[in-house]
């Protein structure tokens, strides 16, 4: 079974996913910042990427997934922008940018995004 | 008959007194004997027919032929018979030529007798040439003078001292009716053609009483033969003829030139009313004159106030700041203020020329729909919004600019802290929903009633969520940031995935979600915008179901509509909430008795975004039984 990597930088979000995630089956990690990401991607073999937009450090979640998707190595991962951010702009740009799905955190249940997960990584 | 004889004197005078009578007589006088043989001529008669005694005494009378002229000989011969033959004969006249000029010559034939016994013939000659000269001269003057009379178009009468009238012109008789032998014949002319004036004696006397050459006029009235009166003017002049006096008198006829000048007079006088008339109409004019004067004067200065107003107003839209245009239904500019110089550089368009091909469209398109369209531009890093609105009456679209700079600025910013403060609360919402969430999926360890209150939390934090959602939306749609943004897609599929995505809602309450679409093709829409209705309208037809009800979604094409129907069964709308549910934050009293959760903002989020897409939303209900939601959407199958 592959790994899913998290992009979160709140510790109570980031924590009921991996906790629910990995109660599911999968190999959680979790990020909090765009170094922390890259480090876990060089590390690791993820098979599926929840990507949070904004983010501490100076790096927000659209950079990380334009240089993912400017890599060779990263670019064939799914990443699914879950994000408080609803706006249609947000959206676009993050499907602009090779996003393979967007989700409202507020709008999603836990179930749901692990059904998501089954969908997403096969 | 020999000349040389004198003194000898036969009975009681000499025979040499008879040669001296015969020589001093003015009268020619040649004696022929009965044989025809010329016995005698005398002095006279040399000097009358110009020829020598000796040229024709002793020769033949017959012999003288040649000195008459044609016929002159054989006129005395026959004249020289008929006395013979003692018919009393008249002197006859022949001519002939003495002296190269031709004469007149009075011929009598006297008969000679001696004892009753014929002897010869005398002829008397007398040169009458002179006389008949004049009687010529005279009777050419007569005529003439008959002529003149005849012609004169006035009476004319020549009276003797008796009264008799010696001229009498036919145009006298024309005036009294009376020919000059009636007039002559009748001792009562004058009272007869002047009733009640003088009679013949007493204007004789009137008038012997003129000197010569008085001249004497009268206006007179002249009954005519017929009876007709005439007014006559008598013009009378005295001429004196020797010892007596003769009267000329001239009769003009002024009858109808008085009936002329009476009419004359009857047409001055009606001329005068007429233009007394005329005066006080001219016055009564003249004061309307200067009524209408007044008037037009007044609403001149109206006009011209008027005219300000509206030079003023037609000033206003060049005076506006931001451009105003006029564009014609095909697109070609026909009006553009000053402030709208930069715009129409960055189109490199000018008055009279076509407008960009965008713009254009989009002109044809605001024209046809007959509906005012909001579009925005950036220009020279202003925001300009644009209202364009069509003027059927003018075949022409209007467009008001307005600088939004400002006001989107403000938007933007408030647009960036709602989202931030939507950002901000979703984040600890999240949390309470995934943790109540996880407190119930571990539910094992927990017991029924805390299972019930993580249930509530999970539920409530659910609806803040949505409420949220609906807030955001709002936002958007108002501040028109939500762009309109149609491309071709398949509509069939839109509502599946929503179908879809309500599924756990629907299989939560057992309501059966059905979707019919009949032979739908695909056009353009907005399909954010569409997804977002059906996700609204299907979650509510879902949420006032009843428990295992069911909810029908149909599509269909009307025209060029899409029409869309999303059927419910359930709780159904009071009469009193149908005017107010696309309110923002409304609920319908029965749905708030049910204690069914709801933000009040779905439908008012619908209709919003209907109408952004240029369609339409109604709805029939009836509670109890159930609501059916329709909306249009314009099957515009792009360019």
């Amino acid at each position: 079974m592959k790994a899913i990597l998290i992009v979160e930088d709140d510790k109570l979000l980031g924590k009921a996913i991996s906790k629910t995630l990995e109660n599911a089956g999968y190999n959680v990690f979790w990020a909090r910042t765009g170094a922390e990401t890259y480090e876990v991607l060089k590390a690791q073999q993820v098979g599926l990427v929840y990507l949070d937009v904004m983010l501490p450090g100076g790096v927000d979640g659209y950079e990380i997934l334009r240089t993912m998707k400017e890599s060779d190595e990263w670019k064939g991962l799914p990443v699914v922008v879950l994000s408080n951010l609803g706006q249609m702009s947000e959206i676009d740009k993050a499907m602009q940018l090779g996003a393979s799905d967007y989700v409202v955190k507020a709008n999603i249940d836990l179930q749901s995004l692990v059904e998501l997960t089954k969908a997403k990584i096969l | 008959m020999d000349g040389g004889q004198t003194g000898e004197i036969e009975g009681q005078v000499s025979v040499n007194l008879y040669k001296v009578i015969f020589e001093s007589v003015d009268r020619g006088m040649m004696i022929i004997s009965r044989e025809g043989i010329v016995i005698e001529v005398n002095r006279a008669w040399m000097q009358i027919l110009g020829r020598a005694r000796e040229v024709v005494v002793g020769k033949e009378f017959e012999a003288m032929a040649d000195v008459f002229v044609d016929e002159g000989m054989s006129v005395i011969q026959r004249n020289m018979g008929m006395v013979r033959m003692g018919q009393g004969v008249q002197p006859c006249e022949v001519r002939v030529v003495v002296g190269g000029v031709e004469r007149i010559v009075e011929v009598s034939a006297v008969g000679l007798a001696e004892k009753k016994v014929p002897v010869g013939d005398l002829l008397l000659m007398r040169d009458v040439t002179t006389q008949k000269r004049v009687e010529e001269v005279v009777q050419a003057s007569e005529q003439r003078l008959r002529m003149v009379l005849a012609s004169i178009r006035e009476g004319i009468t020549l009276s003797s001292e008796t009264g008799e009238f010696l001229i009498y012109n036919p145009e006298m008789q024309e005036i009294t009716g009376y020919s000059q032998a009636e007039a002559n014949g009748d001792e009562d002319f004058y009272l007869r053609i002047h009733p009640g004036s003088k009679d013949k004696e007493r204007m004789m006397g009137d008038l012997m009483a003129m000197g010569p050459g008085e001249r004497r006029s009268n206006l007179v009235k002249m009954t005519t033969k017929s009876g007709a009166v005439k007014k006559v003017l008598v013009s009378t002049i005295v001429i004196e003829d020797g010892r007596r006096k003769l009267f000329l008198s001239v009769y003009h006829d002024v009858t109808e030139r008085q009936k002329a000048e009476d009419e004359l007079i009857k047409r001055n006088l009606e001329l005068e009313q007429i233009t007394a008339e005329l005066n006080m109409t001219t016055g009564k004019l003249s004061q309307a004159r200067d009524h209408l004067e007044e008037k037009v004067k007044e609403q001149t200065e109206e006009l011209r106030k008027t005219l300000d107003t509206v030079e003023n107003l037609a000033k206003f839209s060049s005076e506006d700041p931001f451009p105003v245009l006029r564009v014609s239904r095909e697109g070609m500019l026909l009006y553009a203020n000053d402030a709208s110089r930069s715009l129409l550089e960055g189109w490199g368009s000018g008055v009279n020329q076509a407008v960009p091909k965008k713009w254009g469209e989009l002109v044809g398109e605001v024209y046809e729909s007959n509906n005012r369209k909001i579009v925005e531009i950036e220009l020279n890093n202003e925001i300009i919004s644009f209202m364009v609105v069509p003027v059927k009456s003018g075949e022409y679209v209007n467009m008001y600019g307005r600088d939004v700079t400002r006001e989107k600025e403000v938007e933007q910013v408030k647009n960036e802290f709602i989202s931030l403060v939507s950002h901000q609360i979703r984040t600890p919402l999240t949390s309470m929903r995934w943790y109540s969430e996880m407190l119930i999926s571990g539910r094992d360890k927990l017991n029924l009633e805390q299972v019930e209150v993580a249930r509530t939390i999970h539920e409530t934090a659910v609806q803040l969520a949505e409420l949220v959602n609906d807030l955001l939306n709002i936002s958007r749609m108002e501040s028109g940031r939500s762009q309109y943004d149609p491309k071709y897609g398949d509509i069939a599929r839109v509502v599946e995935e929503v179908i879809r995505e309500l599924a756990p809602m629907a299989e939560g309450k057992g309501v059966v979600v059905r979707f019919e679409a009949h032979d739908l093709e695909t056009f353009v829409f907005d399909e954010q915008l569409v997804r977002q209705v059906y996700m609204n309208l299907i979650n509510n037809a879902i949420k006032y179901s009843k428990e295992r009800g069911e909810v029908a979604v149909r599509l269909r094409s009307e025209g060029m509509m899409l029409v869309s129907e999303v059927v419910d069964y359930g709780i159904g709308i009071p009469e009193a909430a149908k005017n107010d549910i696309f309110q923002r934050f409304y609920r319908a009293q029965n749905v708030v008795d049910a204690e069914i959760d709801g933000t009040g903002l779905g439908l008012s989020v619908a209709r919003m975004m209907v109408e952004k897409c240029g369609g339409r939303i109604w709805f029939e209900s009836k509670v109890g039984t159930g609501s059916k939601f329709s909306f249009s959407l314009p099957m515009n199958l792009g360019t």
